[in-house]
């Protein structure tokens, strides 16, 4: 009987206990989901940060990488173009010397400038930021303004590309200049006529140089096709150049235009946001891509494209020009 | 009684002095317009002709030239292709 009673009661505690476990859990159950979404949270926001200090950083880098190379200036000489000359084919507007305009340098260095300041400001508040809401805020404003940050960059690149390449053609022609008045010795210390330091000594068909003549060593005289053979390949580069020179022409007149559509579209913006400068404006205005039109923002993309493509083609012709160079000097000099 | 050339001699001297005169002026006239036919002689001389090591250095310039603008149109090939490299936030 006693046996019973405590048997009966050891169950009747068990299952208060099992009660009041069931209790507890119960109890603690949403506080626990509450919890673990905090959790959550706190691990989205911190991720969510850091992900987009990276990728501002990763666009600053980028950019001052595109300022550096801006400051470069390219060197040019003053000496005047005569490529075309040889072949009798001079055209004023080819010849004329091929340069960025003066003040496309200047704007597009400003752009990248408001773009580097206002990323360092956006970085700023990133960093900032306490609130799930404040990220978000920053977050639009960098995936909104990406696409305008990035023409800036690729104006800016573009720029520097054509600008590389009007040194390319200035050296080109520099040279070619130098080969031509080298094929006009040839040709006078061949022909021998006129001054009289200037020549060979012609003895039946023999030739000699005149002791005298003034660096006719220096060339390969061998025969009179020298310079037959030099003037040929020389209407050939002339003929290549001409190219590079009309592809170079073209591109910088299609990015002056371009920067300058840039510049028109950012001025439109005033409207809203008044006399501000420009890292301003993008500061202060949502969702700027939109505002200048998806459009425009492609039209400007697919336009710089288009000059990379071209720059391309000409760099390659310019290495032909180059090789060709260097085998003619090599030909026409003893 | 003075003696006075006749009418027709004066008009062969002032005819004489006009053209004296108009040569002058023309002569001006073209040094202004093409300067002095000796310093175009002078800029025709044996400096002129580049040296075999001016060429060589003009086509080593050009080799380094063409290598910049290579790398130059890369860079902007690279900042067209951006996007691809670029993260879009709050969309993992």
């Amino acid at each position: 009987m006693r046996r019973l009673l405590l048997g009966r009661m050891q169950l009747k505690i068990s299952n208060m206990v099992m009660i009041m476990l069931s209790v507890i859990v119960a109890a603690s159950g949403p506080g626990s989901v509450v919890n673990a979404q905090a959790a959550a949270d706190t691990q989205r926001f911190t991720q969510l940060k850091s992900e987009t200090l990276r990728e501002i950083e990763r666009r600053l880098d980028n950019y001052r990488q595109t300022r550096e190379s801006l400051r470069d200036e390219v060197q040019i000489s003053d000496a005047v173009p005569s490529i075309g000359t040889t072949s009798g084919t001079v055209d004023d507007e080819t010849n004329k010397k091929l340069k960025l305009a003066s003040d496309l340098k200047q704007k597009v260095n400003a752009f990248t400038n408001n773009i580097i300041e206002q990323l360092q400001s956006l970085q700023q508040k990133t960093n900032d930021v306490a609130t799930a809401d404040e990220l978000q805020d920053v977050v639009n404003k960098v995936n909104e303004q990406y696409a305008l940050a990035q023409l800036i960059d690729v104006q800016a690149t573009v720029t520097n590309a054509v600008e590389s390449l009007t040194a390319v053609v200035d050296t080109t022609e520099l040279t070619y200049d130098n080969l031509d008045s080298q094929i006009n010795k040839i040709r006078d210390c061949l022909s021998g006529s006129g001054d009289s330091a200037v020549g060979i000594i012609r003895s039946d068909d023999a030739v000699s140089l005149n002791a005298s003549a003034p660096r006719c060593n220096e060339f390969n005289l061998s025969s009179n096709d020298v310079v037959v053979s030099a003037e040929s390949q020389m209407s050939n580069i002339a003929t290549m150049t001409l190219t590079i020179k009309s592809v170079l022409a073209s591109s910088l007149v299609l990015l002056d235009d371009l920067v300058e559509r840039l510049d028109g579209l950012l001025a439109d913006l005033d409207d809203e946001a008044g006399s501000l400068e420009i890292v301003e404006k993008l500061s202060s205005i949502e969702n700027v891509s939109d505002r200048i039109g998806e459009n425009n923002l492609t039209g400007l993309m697919s336009s710089f494209e288009a000059i990379t493509s071209q720059l391309g083609v000409v760099n390659g012709m310019s290495a032909n020009v180059q090789s060709f160079m260097a085998r003619l000097s090599e030909y026409i000099t003893a | 009684m003075s003696k006075k050339n006749p009418p027709s001699a004066r008009l062969v001297w002032a005819i004489i002095g006009a053209a004296i005169v108009v040569c002058v002026l023309i002569s001006v006239l073209l040094y202004v317009l093409f300067g002095s036919p000796r310093q175009e002689d002078l800029s025709v001389t044996e400096d002129a002709v580049a040296t075999k090591e001016e060429v060589e250095k003009n086509v080593s310039d050009l080799e380094s030239a063409i290598r910049t603008s290579v790398k130059d149109q890369s860079a902007a090939k690279a900042a067209l292709k951006d996007d691809t490299k670029r993260i879009t936030l709050g969309e993992s």
